[in-house]
C-alpha cells in the first residue's frame, strides 16, 4: 500500500514574490492494484506531486510510504504527457530502455517485447520509428515502456491528453483491459471527470494553488466496466457531485 | 506526377547549362581575349590539357581540405562537448570564439606562414581555423536543444550521466552537428586554397596566383571550376553521412 502523509512543496526565491507554495499537506493512499485519480484546477500542481515522488523535485516536507517501508524513486514508474519516444530510436528500441538499463541483453529485450506487443497493439511496428506511428500508437508504446520499468507503482501525467476525444475512449478502455492482465498500483492525473470516474476505483479533488486535498471518492463501480457507464444515472450523480467539488 | 518530378530534377542542370551557353555566346560574339575572360570551351580545353599538373595540385589541396575538416570535427565537438558541460568554460569562451571569426583569416595567414613555414601542416591549420567555429557552435546548440523531459526520464528509470548522453544529448545534436560539418564542408577547400595562396610548393591556391601572374586567365578558371567540383563533392559526402547516421531524418522529410 502507497501511503503519501502531509507531502508539502514550497519554492522558495520564486519570482519577484519570494515564496511559492504548491503543495499543502496533501495526504492519499492507495491499495496494491488500485486505481487512483488526481483532478483539480490547472496548474494546481498534480503534476508536481508526482516529480516529488519520483525524486524528479525534492520535497518539503511529508512522508511516503510503500507497505510501511520509506518509498524510493525507482518504486515509481513515470509516463509523462508527452510520449517523450526518441525519434533516433526504433519502436522496439524504445520501449526496451528500461531493460536496457537494468542490463537485459539487446536479444533478450527484443524477444520479451515481440511476445508482448500484441497486447499494445504494436505487433508488426516492432521496427519502425516514431514518427511513422500514429499519436495513439506512440502513446500505447510509451506506455508499453513504463510497464517494462522497475517500479511496480506507475504515474501516469494525462496521459490521453493529446490524443483526439474518440481515440482517448478507447485508449482507456484498452488501458483497462491490460490493466485487467497485469495488476499494478497506479495513480493517474486527469483533468477529466469522466475519465477520472470511469477508470478509478477513487478520487481524489484537489483545490486551487496551494492544492490541498479537497474531497475523495470511492468509485465502486463493477469491473469490467463498459462504455454504457458513462450514461447510468449512479454515473451522472458521481459526476455531478465531483464537478461541484471542481469548481 | 513522376514526369513533372523528373523536370523539376533536371531544372538546376538546364539552368547551369543554359548559363555556359549564355556565357560561351558572350565570348564568342564580344571577341573577348582570354587573359580577360576566357570562354567555357576554352576552360575545358585546358582542363584536360593540364590534367597531369592540375591533378597533382588538387590531391594536396584535397589532402589538407580534408584532415582540416576532420581535425575540425573532432575538435568542434570536443569544444562543444566541455562549453556543454561547464557553463563557465562557455561563458569564458563564447566572445573569444566569436571575436576568432570577425579577424580576416587572409591578415592573418601570412603570418602563420612565418610561424610554421610554408609546409602542409599551416594550410591544415588554416582550414581548422574556418571550419572550427561553425562546427563547435551549431554542436553546442544542438546539445543545447536537448529536451530536459527526456532527461528526467532516463533519470527516473536510473540512467548514469555517461548514458543519458550517448542516449539522448548525442543524437538530439546529431542533425544539428550535421548542419555545422556540411557549412564547414564547403569552406574548407576554400580555407586550404587561401593557405595556398600565400606560400606553398603545391595545391591549387599556388597554381592560381602563378596563373594570375602569368595572365592565363584559363588556367585561373580551370582552378576555379577544380575548387567549386571538390567543394561540392565534400559536401555531397557529408549529405550521405547524415543520411546513413540519421536514418530517422529522411523518413521524416518523406512524410
Amino acid at each position: 500500500m502507497l501511503l503519501i502523509d502531509g507531502l508539502c512543496k514550497t519554492y522558495e526565491n520564486y519570482g519577484n514574490s519570494g515564496r511559492l507554495e504548491v503543495l499543502d499537506h496533501i495526504d492519499m493512499k492507495a491499495e496494491t492494484g488500485e486505481f487512483v485519480s488526481i483532478i483539480g484546477p490547472s496548474g494546481c500542481g498534480k503534476s508536481t506531486i508526482f516529480n516529488l515522488l519520483c525524486g524528479i523535485e525534492e520535497k518539503s516536507e511529508g512522508i511516503v510510504t510503500i507497505d510501511g517501508c520509506p518509498a524510493k524513486p525507482a518504486s515509481f514508474s513515470y509516463m509523462q504527457q508527452r510520449d517523450l519516444l526518441m525519434d533516433w530510436k526504433r519502436i522496439w528500441e524504445n520501449i526496451s530502455l528500461p531493460l536496457k538499463l537494468r542490463g537485459v541483453s539487446k536479444k533478450d529485450a527484443k524477444k520479451i517485447i515481440e511476445k508482448q506487443s500484441e497486447l499494445y497493439g504494436l505487433s508488426g511496428f516492432e521496427n519502425a520509428w516514431p514518427i511513422e506511428l500514429s499519436g495513439g500508437m506512440r502513446q500505447r508504446a510509451a506506455f508499453f515502456r513504463t510497464m517494462l520499468s522497475e517500479g511496480n507503482i506507475m504515474l501516469l501525467d494525462e496521459p490521453f491528453a493529446s490524443i483526439d476525444a474518440l481515440n482517448r475512449e478507447r485508449l482507456q478502455e484498452w488501458l483497462m483491459d491490460v490493466l485487467s492482465r497485469e495488476k499494478r498500483t497506479v495513480l493517474l492525473v486527469t483533468h477529466s471527470v469522466d475519465e477520472a470516474i470511469f477508470l478509478s476505483d477513487r478520487v481524489y479533488v484537489l483545490t486551487e494553488r496551494p492544492a490541498k486535498v479537497k474531497c475523495c471518492f470511492d468509485i465502486s463501480f463493477d469491473r469490467p466496466r463498459k462504455r454504457e457507464l458513462l450514461t447510468a444515472p449512479e454515473f451522472n450523480e458521481l459526476k455531478a457531485a465531483l464537478l461541484s467539488n471542481l469548481t | 506526377m513522376k514526369k513533372s518530378q523528373n523536370i523539376g530534377k533536371l531544372t538546376p542542370a538546364f539552368a547551369v547549362l543554359l548559363f555556359l551557353i549564355f556565357w560561351e555566346c558572350l565570348c564568342r560574339i564580344l571577341k573577348l581575349q582570354n587573359y580577360v575572360l576566357p570562354a567555357p570551351s576554352r576552360i575545358f580545353t585546358v582542363l584536360w590539357e593540364k590534367r597531369v599538373l592540375l591533378t597533382m595540385h588538387t590531391s594536396y589541396t584535397l589532402y589538407e581540405a580534408v584532415i582540416g575538416l576532420f581535425l575540425s570535427c573532432v575538435f568542434g565537438v570536443l569544444a562543444a562537448l566541455v562549453m556543454y558541460r561547464f557553463r563557465m568554460v562557455e561563458r569564458a569562451l563564447s566572445p573569444l570564439i566569436v571575436i576568432s571569426q570577425t579577424v580576416p583569416i587572409i591578415a592573418l595567414a601570412p603570418l602563420v606562414m612565418v610561424w610554421f613555414g610554408i609546409g602542409i601542416g599551416p594550410k591544415i591549420g588554416i582550414v581548422v581555423l574556418v571550419c572550427f567555429f561553425p562546427i563547435a557552435v551549431s554542436t553546442l546548440s544542438g546539445f543545447k536543444s536537448t529536451d530536459p523531459a527526456m532527461i528526467h526520464l532516463l533519470r527516473t528509470m536510473g540512467a548514469k550521466s555517461g548514458r543519458i548522453f550517448i542516449d539522448v544529448s548525442l543524437p538530439s545534436a546529431a542533425p544539428q552537428i550535421f548542419t555545422g560539418v556540411r557549412m564547414a564542408a564547403t569552406y574548407s577547400v576554400m580555407g586550404a586554397v587561401i593557405g595556398e595562396w600565400l606560400g606553398a610548393k603545391s595545391g591549387l591556391g599556388i597554381f592560381m596566383t602563378r596563373a594570375i601572374s602569368s595572365h592565363r586567365a584559363d588556367m585561373l578558371f580551370a582552378s576555379v571550376f577544380i575548387v567549386v567540383l571538390i567543394s561540392l563533392i565534400l559536401y555531397g559526402i557529408t549529405v550521405t553521412m547524415e543520411q546513413i547516421f540519421l536514418p530517422w531524418k529522411k523518413i521524416k522529410s518523406s512524410i
